[in-house]
């Protein structure tokens, strides 16, 4: 198989890999602006030099729950369709290759992540789950197929 | 014109370049539908070009091939290899003359074009092995490139020197430059707080200055003016109503109006498709027209115009509209719709069908336009910017079609307002007034819960802004009053947007904001300030939807509202001339009154203390208004009404309007009768009654009562009476004689004499007994005289004394 470039971090406690091509960066995020009317995980827009980014709750998109953010929270930047995202998460622990790439789901994961579930990246002995980040900034709704 | 082959060629090759990747996948499945519409699409376009650009070749070429696919696509031919080839052979002799075109070269022998077209039908009669065989064609297009290819290094360097860009790389530039605003705020903050020495200053002032300038040149160099995407309308419009044995005037409005460069690009041809179509299937036939009833010239009007987040294309125009049960009919036929979905469908619904690919109402297919393929390709071509298409017919009175395309990038001046801690921008031409609501003329009210304001007595509906971005209800011990906003709205009337302050008047950059922004409803996009802080814009029609705000216009009527404004829409108005004031105000005056636009060379004006002139054919005209003279040439309104002449300075003229005849806020004072909102811009209207009263009332002075005749006494000698007595009294009105000069000023009717105190030689003859004012040249009491005299400055007590002789007489 290619050898695939993830990035290893943590969303809701549960580990998570995402191929590094969706990705351009991971940044501390500074002053977020709540913007109204909008889904409960876009917790509003930050500015990255002169790019606005939407910041996306990747916890609140997978499982409802909000929580207070710290300072500076922890955000992957993407940019998807034209538009810059923020996609926060709980931390980052590694980014590097991985022979096998993504292999099918074993058991059953909960229906608060199956939707995002691509399936799982073994990396340094634990198994992550492999996300993407279409799926998480919730552009399109997700096919119960995938 | 120059530019638009430059263009059109590009374009083409550009096209030709990205299709010529597809080729190969179509030969080895020709039933690819995908890629037969992409190919049909460019034969289609190229078609469109030229046909207005005059470059007959490339139309017949691009029209016969566009034949074959549109045969093939309808299924009655299939796509096999000899047809294939051959249109790729048409495919490959249009990039060659493209290529010859834009060297100017000497384009190929056009009787090769002959042959390949003698092959495409040859192809189309499935004589696959006919006069000429698939290697010929393809040998034939060898030779022509190898031609163009040679003479390639001939005319280079001609024209201006223009380079094409990816729009990507201009992103990049835009927001390589705004990362440099930023940087230089922030070194601005810190310098503010270290004391710096002054030439430290001195550098960074300057530098701020160049990313100023940066800033600029990187977004001008994304903006256009829509004039461009105008050029090259008139022509086609010209041309192709003289084909078509039409009369047609094309009204063309809001060329003005910035856009970004891609989306120009973007909209030229939907346009030029829409346009096609108005002139070959909405306008009828002058004799048509006039046996409809209609006056035998259509009309053709397009106009852009910004509306909050968009920029609005309009092309109206008053033909015969869509057949909405002939498109039906067609769509059944062609098995676009079931035959059982027809009675759900709604009158929309049908009209809407002139959107699906394959159909179109004409019944002829002709050069012009009309394979239906128009239609869909400008709903694809808009909907992938981003943009809407909506299309309005009223059989047999026309049809308006709106292209409404996101302004992303666009630079707007917006107004920044307030609303609990955070910031929002509103585009400022959809502001038509800002009030306190503790202002006198506001009225605040809330009936069933639907929350009312009136303002110098019209009722608008009232929003809060907190209401719809969620912070709850204000806090109702806050001290300062708060502002309401008048807003107009795209599909509606203006409403009351409550916010706690409106702080600050910029030009933003608006980049479109992510669609889970969007989701909101009541945004258009989002700007980054200096400040860092990313602040959204405001969508004031979406704002209204979203406060559901009643519709002026109900859905099921609109169509029928807009078929009406199409018929009566000079009910209402009246043309007014939109001008620009020498003060920058952009007013409108009723052009009845408007005799004529005049530049005057700025020597020509005279000022006197309170009165402005202008000399013009040895006349004297008032003017109306003060200016200061900026250039040599003045470019005045020549007004007129009755006798009455003035003229008014006036910086530019920008158009003819129809405009309401009853302001929608009536005023009467200084001058404007009020305020009128026009396709999102409000407007002052000159109150010309008031102007010409001015000058009446200037024109004859009020002491000025009684009427009779004054002697004045040694006109001749005495330079005093002669030049500054006896003018006054001829502008108070009087008529005045030399009283040495007349002999009986019995005659003349009332008459009053007047004469120098002082000088013996002026001494009337007593015996006349004649009514006589003295003048003495010194102020203070005449006590000391024998007879009573008048100070000969005292204008008022002057007059008056003659006034009181004359009526003593005429009594």
């Amino acid at each position: 198989m290619i050898n695939q470039l993830f990035l290893f971090a943590h969303v809701a406690d549960t580990a998570i890999a995402i191929p590094t091509d969706e990705l351009e960066a991971v940044v501390h995020l500074g002053e977020i602006i709540p913007v109204a009317r909008t889904a409960s995980f876009v917790r509003g827009l930050a500015a990255l030099r002169s790019r606005v980014l939407t910041v996306i709750d990747a916890r609140a998109r997978i499982t409802g729950d909000l929580f207070a953010l710290g300072t500076a929270p922890l955000a992957i930047v993407a940019e998807i369709e034209g538009h810059n995202y923020a996609l926060l998460i709980d931390d980052v622990s590694d980014i590097c290759a991985v022979e096998d790439g993504i292999v099918p789901l074993r058991g059953r994961v909960s229906d608060a992540w199956a939707p995002f579930a691509r399936g799982m990246v073994l990396h340094d002995g634990t198994t992550h789950l492999a996300l993407s980040i279409q799926d998480l900034i919730g552009l399109h709704p997700i096919s119960a197929a995938a | 014109m120059d530019e638009l082959l430059g263009e059109f060629i590009a374009e083409t090759l550009e096209t030709l370049e990205a299709l010529s990747g597809e080729v190969v996948a179509w030969e080895s499945d020709p039933s690819d539908r995908d890629r037969l519409d992409a190919f049909f699409r460019f034969f289609h376009t190229v078609k469109g070009s030229c046909g207005f650009l005059n470059l007959p070749r490339f139309e017949r070429l691009s029209h016969a091939a566009e034949d074959v696919l549109a045969a093939i696509r309808e299924g009655s031919r299939t796509a096999d290899e000899a047809t294939i080839t051959a249109v790729l052979a048409v495919m490959d002799r249009i990039g060659d003359l493209a290529n010859a075109l834009a060297q100017g070269a000497a384009p190929s022998d056009e009787a090769e074009d002959d042959i390949l077209l003698a092959a495409l039908a040859s192809a189309a009669e499935a004589f696959p092995a006919g006069s000429v065989t698939a290697d010929d064609i393809t040998a034939k297009a060898d030779d022509q490139s190898a031609a163009a290819s040679s003479s390639s290094s001939a005319g280079r360097d001609r024209g201006p020197r223009t380079i094409r860009i990816s729009l990507t790389l201009i992103d990049q530039l835009m927001n390589g430059v705004s990362d440099m605003v930023l940087a230089r705020n922030e070194l601005s903050r810190k310098l503010r707080d270290s004391s710096v020495a002054p030439d430290v200053e001195g550098s960074f002032e300057r530098l701020s200055a160049c990313v100023a300038d940066m800033r600029d040149l990187v977004s001008r160099s994304r903006m256009q003016r829509v004039d461009r995407l105008f050029a090259a309308i008139p022509r086609m419009v010209r041309d192709l109503s003289q084909e078509l044995g039409k009369k047609v005037e094309l009204i063309l409005e809001g060329g003005d109006v910035e856009m970004d460069r891609e989306m120009i690009e973007m909209v030229v041809d939907p346009l030029t498709h829409i346009v096609r179509n108005a002139l070959d299937h909405g306008i009828e036939l002058p004799a048509d027209r006039v046996a409809a009833g209609k006056a035998e010239i259509g009309k053709l009007k397009i106009a852009a115009r910004q509306s909050g987040n968009q920029i609005v294309i309009e092309i109206r125009d008053n033909g015969r509209g869509i057949d909405t049960s002939a498109l039906v009919a067609k769509a059944v036929r062609v098995g676009a719709i079931k035959e059982n979905s027809l009675p759900g469908m709604t009158e929309a619904d049908r009209i809407n069908l002139i959107f699906h690919p394959g159909l179109s109402t004409a019944k002829q297919v002709s050069a012009i336009s009309g394979r239906g393929v128009g239609m869909d390709v400008v709903r694809n071509n808009v909907e992938r910017i981003g943009g809407v298409v909506s299309l309005e017919s009223a059989f047999g009175r026309g049809t308006i079609i709106q292209l409404r395309v996101p302004m992303t990038l666009t630079i707007i001046p917006g107004l920044i307002l307030r609303c609990g801690s955070d910031h929002f921008a509103i585009p400022r031409g959809n502001v038509i007034e800002l009030v306190f609501e503790n202002s006198s003329m506001v009225g605040i009210e809330s009936i069933g819960g639907a929350q009312i304001v009136t303002i110098r007595g019209t009722r608008y509906s009232l929003i809060d802004l907190e209401d719809l971005v969620g912070h709850g209800s204000p806090d109702p011990l806050a001290t300062s009053a708060r502002t309401l906003m008048l807003v107009s709205s795209p599909n509606g009337k203006p409403y009351a947007l409550r916010v706690d302050a409106v702080d600050n008047n910029e030009e933003l950059v608006i980049r479109p904001a992510s669609p889970q922004v969007m989701a909101a409803g009541i945004f258009a996009g989002m700007t980054l300030p200096d400040n860092g802080r990313p602040m959204l814009l405001l969508d004031p029609a979406g704002i209204a939807q979203v406060a559901e705000l009643p519709h002026e216009m109900e859905d099921g009527s609109a169509s029928l509202q807009a078929a009406a404004d199409l018929v009566d829409e000079h009910a209402q108005t009246i043309q007014a001339l939109h001008f620009v004031e020498t003060t920058g105000q952009h007013r409108l005056i009723a052009l009845d009154v408007v005799d004529r636009i005049e530049d005057i060379p700025a020597d020509r004006f005279g000022t006197s203390t309170h009165e402005h002139f202008v000399r013009l054919n040895e006349r004297l005209v008032r003017v109306a208004n003060r200016f200061e003279p900026t250039s040599s040439l003045i470019k005045t309104l020549h007004l007129h009404a009755g006798d009455r002449e003035i003229c008014y300075v006036v910086r530019d003229v920008i158009d003819i309007l129809d405009m309401p005849i009853r302001p929608e806020l009536p005023l009467a004072r200084d001058g404007i009768c009020g305020v009128v909102s026009i396709q999102e811009q409000a407007f002052e209207v000159i109150d010309t009654h008031a102007l010409f009263a001015a000058t009446e009332n200037q024109h004859t002075p009020a002491n000025a009562t009684g009427r009779g005749t004054c002697l004045v006494a040694g006109m001749a000698e005495d330079s005093w009476m002669r030049n500054i007595l006896a003018p006054l009294l001829i502008q108070a009105g009087y008529e005045v004689c030399d009283a040495g000069a007349s002999a009986a000023p019995e005659a003349l009717g009332p008459y009053v004499v007047l004469c120098d105190v002082e000088r013996a030689d002026q001494k009337p003859d007593p015996s006349h007994k004649a009514p006589v004012i003295r003048l003495r040249a010194q102020p203070g009491q005449d006590g000391d005289s024998m007879e009573s005299s008048v100070y000969r400055y005292d204008r008022p007590g002057l007059l008056a004394a003659i006034d009181d002789l004359l009526q003593g007489q005429a009594a």
